[in-house]
């Protein structure tokens, strides 16, 4: 028998630092004019809510060291403001059509205007950490805006890689290159930066980083994996297409499996229906793709994969969290792991 | 006393659990090998063109068995390639920090981040605020000119960070959080610092921001070396109408020169609030 643990203390804590970065989040959001092609579009995604992952682990983590959580709030703020800046920009170069269960910016209000809206939110995360330096003085300030420089970095050095695959329709890639693309492009972002900023701030500085970045891999792989999983085969609350990555041609870890696990004469058909545009793809490729990838137990693999990338991250965990007392925060942190495999 | 033999055991050939990501999870390696196995069975009988059900429980429990080592070794290099792929961002990470350092003489807006998750806090703590509030102003205004105004604010606004004098009452050097607390909203009142002593001394106060409501404490100052004693004459006491916190410290007149050093803690909580560095010249 199989016995699911369900964490009650992930979505408690979700909720309530969400709620607390939400609603500090509002007031960064202009809400003078000009409104109608401007701020009202930066407010939209910040505004369709979303899982508040980022802020409640960077908050977590600060209070797990000993900070207060307004100590953190702030920080949490321009994670969650860059964090959407950034979709904004990816469902762009990725053509998305849904975000959080709606139509995304650009499909609603053209490509231009989304991405200006999303170039002003990228300013406006600023503000909150040039604040840090009020709260939290000069020289934690100036730590965390270069954890912001460098998460920015990796970030788009991830995208870039994952845009150059699908220009060059890239076929011969491995698990590694999947691991590394994952590692810049959501890991950074999803997990290290803010447990490092919070460990920043709990220690005023002193932390030793390093083991965040172990620990923020391993649960940020396995958030990406799991979220590439439920974008074949979740249902409709899900919040974005489903088979939208399909239908974009991202490299995930199930399409990396199929193309090593395809015969010749399927790779070749799977390289030309991924060579075309979206717009040219159509219901019946992605339908056959979709296919292909549970003839070759794709979505098993890449279930296993996640895991196992579980479990590192658990012993990480231990690794990186041993010297702090037990706390309802360091719990929670250690309790995400099992959270994003479960999540549906 | 038992007559019965006495039992003598062989040492155990570990002598603790062995506690590594490769037996963490063996119940859900176990279960995913299972699961594993199951599949690859079936998939296996598909392609053969057989029937699952017409395999004998011999041949399936060596199938299983051979579908078990088979996703064994799946999960080994699935997590081998994980830790290479971590090990070597980290490593490229180190690299390019001191790569940068080396080029800069020490860290660079660019390397900043990088050179911090190397190693922590290197050359962070002999830079002056002040530098390092420019250094932001430089590389933050390229990107958004919206918000230099503000850092051009705070930055003009920082006080000299030293300037205690031994002979008096004076400000103390602040910590740079209360030092652009004061710039920035000028709410905040200043440590005030009253040392009496006949010789030259340099102070510097590091005070936490926001130091709670709690009283604060210091259970004196010591130096490194063992044998020259503990400054005791040291108080913290709030002025009144200010709410300013005030140290006051007495150096004895035969006090060894040296550096003294203590924690400031809450009284309340035990929580540390900051720490008080004293030189006192020969």
């Amino acid at each position: 028998m199989t016995t699911a643990v369900t964490s009650s203390l992930v979505p408690a804590i979700l909720n309530e630092y969400g709620a607390m970065t939400r609603a500090a989040l509002r007031d960064y959001l202009p809400s003078h004019e000009p409104r109608r092609h401007l701020y009202d579009l930066v407010a939209d995604y910040p505004l369709r809510g979303g899982k508040m992952m980022r802020p409640s682990l960077c908050i977590a983590t600060a209070r797990a060291f000993g900070a207060r959580p307004d100590d953190a709030l702030g920080t949490a703020v321009a994670i969650e403001l860059l964090h959407n800046a950034l979709l904004i920009h990816d469902d762009i170069e990725d053509g998305s059509e849904q975000r959080r269960g709606r139509p995304t910016l650009h499909a609603e209000y053209g490509v231009p205007l989304a991405l200006n809206a999303g170039d002003t939110l990228t300013l406006i995360s600023l503000r909150p950490l040039i604040e840090n330096c009020v709260r939290l003085g000069g020289e934690v300030a100036m730590k965390i805006m270069h954890e912001s420089e460098r998460v920015a970095l990796e970030s788009a050095e991830g995208q870039a890689m994952e845009l150059g695959w699908r220009r060059e329709n890239m076929i011969d890639l491995d698990d590694a290159d999947y691991l590394e693309m994952v590692l810049k492009k959501t890991c950074w972002l999803a997990s290290i930066y803010p447990i490092r900023v919070g460990a920043l701030i709990g220690t005023r500085g002193a932390a030793d980083l390093d083991s965040f970045i172990r620990f923020g891999f391993f649960l940020g792989a396995t958030f990406q994996i799991q979220d590439d999983l439920l974008n074949l085969v979740a249902d409709q609350s899900y919040g974005k297409e489903r088979d939208g990555d399909l239908w974009e041609g991202k490299r995930t870890l199930m399409l990396i499996r199929l193309f090593r696990e395809s015969s010749l004469d399927e790779r070749e058909r799977l390289a030309s229906i991924l060579r075309t545009d979206r717009a040219e793809r159509t219901a019946n490729d992605v339908g056959w793709i979709r296919a292909q990838m549970d003839r070759y137990g794709c979505i098993d693999y890449a279930r296993r994969y996640a895991h196992r990338l579980a479990g590192a991250a658990l012993h990480e965990y231990s690794v990186a969290f041993s010297r702090l007392p037990d706390s309802r925060d360091k719990r929670f942190i250690g309790e995400m792991v099992t959270w994003v495999v479960e999540r549906n | 006393m038992s007559d019965r033999p006495r039992i003598r055991r062989k040492d155990p050939q570990r002598t603790a659990p062995i506690r590594d990501w490769s037996n963490l999870f063996r119940a859900a390696a176990a279960q995913g090998a299972a699961a594993g196995a199951d599949n690859s069975a079936t998939s296996g009988a598909q392609a053969n063109g057989n029937s699952p059900d017409g395999a004998g429980s011999a041949s399936a429990f060596a199938g299983n068995a051979a579908a078990h080592d088979a996703v064994s070794e799946e999960a080994r290099l699935g997590i081998e390639t994980a830790y290479r792929v971590i090990d070597k961002h980290l490593q490229e990470g180190r690299r390019a920090a001191q790569a940068r350092m080396g080029r800069d003489g020490r860290t660079g807006p660019g390397g900043f981040a990088a050179a911090a998750a190397a190693s922590p806090g290197a050359g962070i703590a002999q830079d002056s605020i002040q530098e390092l509030v420019a250094q932001g102003i430089r590389f933050y205004s390229s990107l958004a000119p919206l918000w230099s105004g503000v850092l051009d604010s705070i930055a003009n606004s920082t006080v000299a960070r030293d300037g205690a004098r031994a002979d008096g009452r004076a400000a103390a050097p602040r910590a740079p959080a209360d030092m652009l607390r004061t710039a920035a909203s000028g709410a905040a009142a200043p440590v005030i610092v009253e040392i009496a002593s006949t010789r030259m001394t340099r102070i510097t106060v590091d005070l936490a921001p926001n130091p709670g409501a709690g009283t604060l404490a210091i259970n004196g100052l010591h130096a490194l070396e063992a044998e020259k004693p503990p400054l005791k004459d040291i108080a913290f006491t709030i002025e009144a109408g200010s709410n300013r916190p005030v140290v006051r410290l007495r150096v004895p007149d035969g006090q060894p020169a040296g550096t003294y050093c203590g924690v400031i803690v809450d009284k309340d909580s035990g929580e540390p609030r900051g720490t008080i560095t004293l030189r006192v010249d020969g």
